[in-house]
């Protein structure tokens, strides 16, 4: 169980806690980065089993922070997360096309899918 | 009845009138000349009735002048005396009757002789027939006979039959009255008929002493009266006693005939008079007068008869007949004649006339009747020609008129299309306009609800894995944990809010969804599974028509899903307090588009709130329990699909919604660009 890291990046805080929280007595460590760059550097130094990746936000949005996380890590399960995602759609379509693999989640997602959504991945 | 018929009635009423005048002319000429020819015989007769009376009456006097003859006196008074010696005056008077008519016919006894060739008897054929004869040289008297005071002869022209005389009535009625005027008698002696006179004889003491008897040759007098009368040709004269025996007649007769029978004499009645009747087989008219008689004596009773064959007296009036009649013939067919050519020329003109008005009213105006006539006719064919003329002049300025009028009409219908197609045009702009507005409103709100929702978003997430979190760690025998689990609830509310907020405004840019084909019913039967659980609590009935024809419909499944659970929904919420609750689902496909149609026995929508229904955050219930966003999400899906969603409603009917979708998918531009 132990050993399996999360990353997850949002630039709001309550949502990073919010990750920290529901999966608190799953085992899985819980890094949080405010923002794509971030997130970015942490992976690159540590490397993680599953990143929950926000679409809007300042400085490197979603999106561009998902094609420079698949260049470092081209297999790890990203899942983006928003509430509202036209803005990124064709960007996203866009990485789809290109061979970029991601899921997507809609917020507001509680507790309890969050766990079983990082235990269907990390379980497996 | 044509102008010629009846100028022909006209003419021939006048003819006839004409005709018939005459006639009655005719006819009462005949009448008025009977009158004159009857009176003119009737004067006539009387003139010789008179002739003959006077002839009579005149006789009478030469008979009273003889009776105071000297010789008379004296023979008569030696005779009346010698019978006065006599012993029986009776005896010898039958004695003597009975030799005189026991002597042979025609023989004379010396007696006889005695009597016969006296002086008193030579003077009486001197007086009495000689006299006559050589005067007037006409046979007056034929016989004359004296006898004394017993009736015994005395003296006489010729011998008598009788001697004695007393038993015959001329000698009693000349005895009594003086006067004998008799009847007509045969006279044995002269062998003529004739009227015998007797005259009473006197001597100076006016005592009787005689009688003289003379009798009178009557027709030689009727003949002298007749010759002096005027006659025609046909005249015939008869003279009859009252008792009918001819007397006389122009014609061959016999005398003292019995014609009492005869048609003609019945008619007699008057004293004078006159009447038409047969004799002989021949009409006449008949004119009669019967004698008056005289002062000094009664008459000869006689009727005297002047009668005319009415075909001569008539003649004139036969001949102005037959004359009228060949008038009255030739006038009618001349006439006719006329007539014909009048109405010919009366009715040519006419028949012209009409010919020109039934050509003009076939419509040929420039057609001229044109005459030279100068007559009413001509003038009316002159002011029909004027007329025509005019008629020419206004038919053209009616053409032109009606030329105008449609002009004017075309005009005014193509105003009147523009003007509809501007109003047209006005109502498509303004519904645009609406609908700009509307999309514009929309847009903002969207914009605005999808920012809201998007910050909201994320402290709502934070909220909701803190309190999950603290549940997590709080007992739940904690009085806390019930009131946790209370804001976890409403947070998952307000998560739901924002769900349908964001839903609402990012409904055509979600690209999870794509398109498919799917069944209609597929899908209400999936909705109706959902709500199953409520549909069956609240008892409601749910009746579903479906179209076998209906086929599947390009559409994304969920949202449509959701539409329908909205609208079923709408309808279940509105049958909570209703009697009569019951579901109507009906799907038919309706040319290019499939109709669904979800009606309840609700208590409908008030007609205010019927345009308000699709406006966004419009809601009728408390708030709390709306958003108010169901019916815009579900117009915004059904307008994405490039269908269209109608709402029919009355208070307390009940609410129809029906959704209009189009069987191929529409490649439409999407309406919210945010």
């Amino acid at each position: 169980m132990s050993g399996k890291r999360i990353l997850v990046i949002d630039d709001d805080e309550a949502i990073r806690k919010s990750f920290a929280l529901a999966l608190e007595d799953t085992g899985y460590q819980v890094d949080t980065a405010e923002s794509g760059e971030k997130g970015i550097e942490m992976e690159r130094k540590a490397g993680y089993q599953l990143i929950f990746l926000d679409l809007k936000m300042p400085g490197m949005n979603g999106v561009e922070t998902l094609r420079e996380i698949r260049k470092i890590d081209e297999v790890v399960p990203i899942y983006v997360i928003t509430a509202y995602h036209k803005d990124f759609f064709d960007q996203l379509l866009n990485a789809a096309e290109d061979g970029i693999n991601f899921e997507v989640l809609e917020k507001p997602i509680g507790g309890e899918q969050i766990v079983s959504v990082a235990k269907s991945v990390l379980e497996t | 009845m044509t102008i010629s018929r009846r100028l022909m009635m006209v003419f021939l009423i006048v003819v006839v009138s004409m005709v018939t005048l005459a006639f009655y002319s005719v006819n009462t000429a005949r009448k008025f000349l009977l009158d004159c020819v009857s009176k003119h015989s009737i004067f006539l007769a009387e003139e010789m009735m008179k002739k003959v009376e006077y002839s009579i009456n005149d006789k009478m006097e030469f008979l009273q002048v003889r009776s105071k003859g000297y010789l008379l006196e004296k023979v008569l008074a030696e005779s009346n005396r010698e019978f006065e010696s006599l012993d029986n005056i009776e005896e010898y008077i039958a004695q003597k009757e009975r030799e005189w008519v026991s002597a042979p016919e025609g023989s004379i006894t010396p007696f006889m002789k005695r009597l016969i060739d006296n002086r008193l008897s030579q003077q009486l054929r001197d007086e009495y027939i000689k006299f006559w004869i050589e005067e007037y040289g006409r046979v007056v008297f034929t016989e004359a006979l004296v006898t004394n005071r017993y009736g015994a002869n005395v003296a006489q022209t010729a011998r008598t039959t009788d001697y004695r005389q007393d038993d015959e009535q001329w000698w009693q009625v000349a005895k009594r009255d003086g006067v004998y005027v008799g009847g007509v008698e045969y006279d044995e002696s002269t062998g003529n008929y004739g009227l015998v006179l007797a005259q009473r004889v006197e001597d100076e003491r006016h005592n009787f002493i005689g009688v003289i008897k003379a009798i009178m040759h009557v027709t030689g007098i009727i003949k002298q009266a007749e010759l002096a009368a005027e006659r025609c040709q046909t005249t015939e004269i008869k003279l009859i006693t009252k008792k009918g025996q001819l007397i006389y007649a122009t014609k061959s007769f016999r005398i003292l005939e019995d014609i009492s029978g005869k048609e003609f004499f019945k008619k007699i009645k008057q004293q004078s008079g006159f009447f038409i009747s047969q004799e002989g087989g021949r009409e006449r008219i008949f004119s009669y007068v019967s004698s008056r008689g005289q002062i000094k004596f009664r008459g000869p009773q006689w009727i005297l008869l002047v009668s005319h064959d009415t075909r001569e007296v008539f003649n004139p009036i036969f001949i102005l007949r037959s004359h009228i009649l060949n008038a009255s013939l030739i006038i009618i067919v001349l006439t006719v004649l006329v007539t014909l050519f009048i109405s010919r020329s009366i009715t040519m003109p006419i028949a012209r006339l009409r010919e020109g008005a039934e050509i003009i009213g076939k419509g040929n105006l420039d057609y001229k009747v044109g005459t030279e006539a100068n007559d009413e006719v001509g003038q009316l064919s002159r002011a029909f020609d004027r007329m025509t003329e005019n008629l020419k002049k206004v038919t053209a300025s009616r053409d032109e008129l009606n030329k105008e009028i449609l002009v004017r009409k075309q005009a005014e219908a193509e105003l009147k299309n523009t003007y509809e197609e501007l109003k047209k045009a006005h109502r498509q702009l303004e519904e645009s306009e609406a609908q700009l507005i509307q999309s514009e409103k929309m847009r903002t709100l969207g914009m605005v609800t999808a920012g809201i929702a998007h910050e909201l978003n994320n402290p709502m997430m934070g909220m909701l894995n803190f309190v999950q979190y603290c549940i997590k760690h709080t007992p739940e025998d904690d009085r806390r944990y019930g009131i946790l689990k209370d804001v976890e609830q409403e947070i998952n509310r307000c998560i739901s809010i924002l769900r349908n907020l964001l839903t609402f405004s990012r409904m055509s840019r979600e690209g999870q969804q794509e398109y498919q084909k799917e069944s209609l019913a597929a899908v209400l039967e999936r909705t109706l599974q959902l709500l199953s659980f409520r549909i069956d609590t609240q008892h409601i009935t749910v009746t579903q028509h479906i179209d076998e024809e209906t086929p599947d419909v390009w559409m994304k499944v969920s949202n449509i899903q959701q539409v329908f659970l909205n609208l079923i929904t709408n309808a279940l919420d509105a049958l909570e307090k209703a009697e009569k609750k019951e579901i109507n689902i009906q799907v038919r496909p309706e040319g290019e588009f499939v109709r669904t149609t979800i009606a309840d026995s609700g208590c409908g929508i008030a007609p205010e709130n019927l345009k308000k229904i699709f406006d966004p955050f419009f809601t009728t219930r408390p708030p709390g329990q709306s958003t108010g966003l169901g019916l815009s999400i579900c117009q915004s899906i059904v307008e994405e699909h490039g269908g269209k969603i109608i709402c029919e409603s009355e208070p307390g009917r009940g609410a129809k919604f029906e959704v209009l979708l189009p069987i191929k998918r529409e490649r439409k531009e999407e309406r919210y660009e945010w």
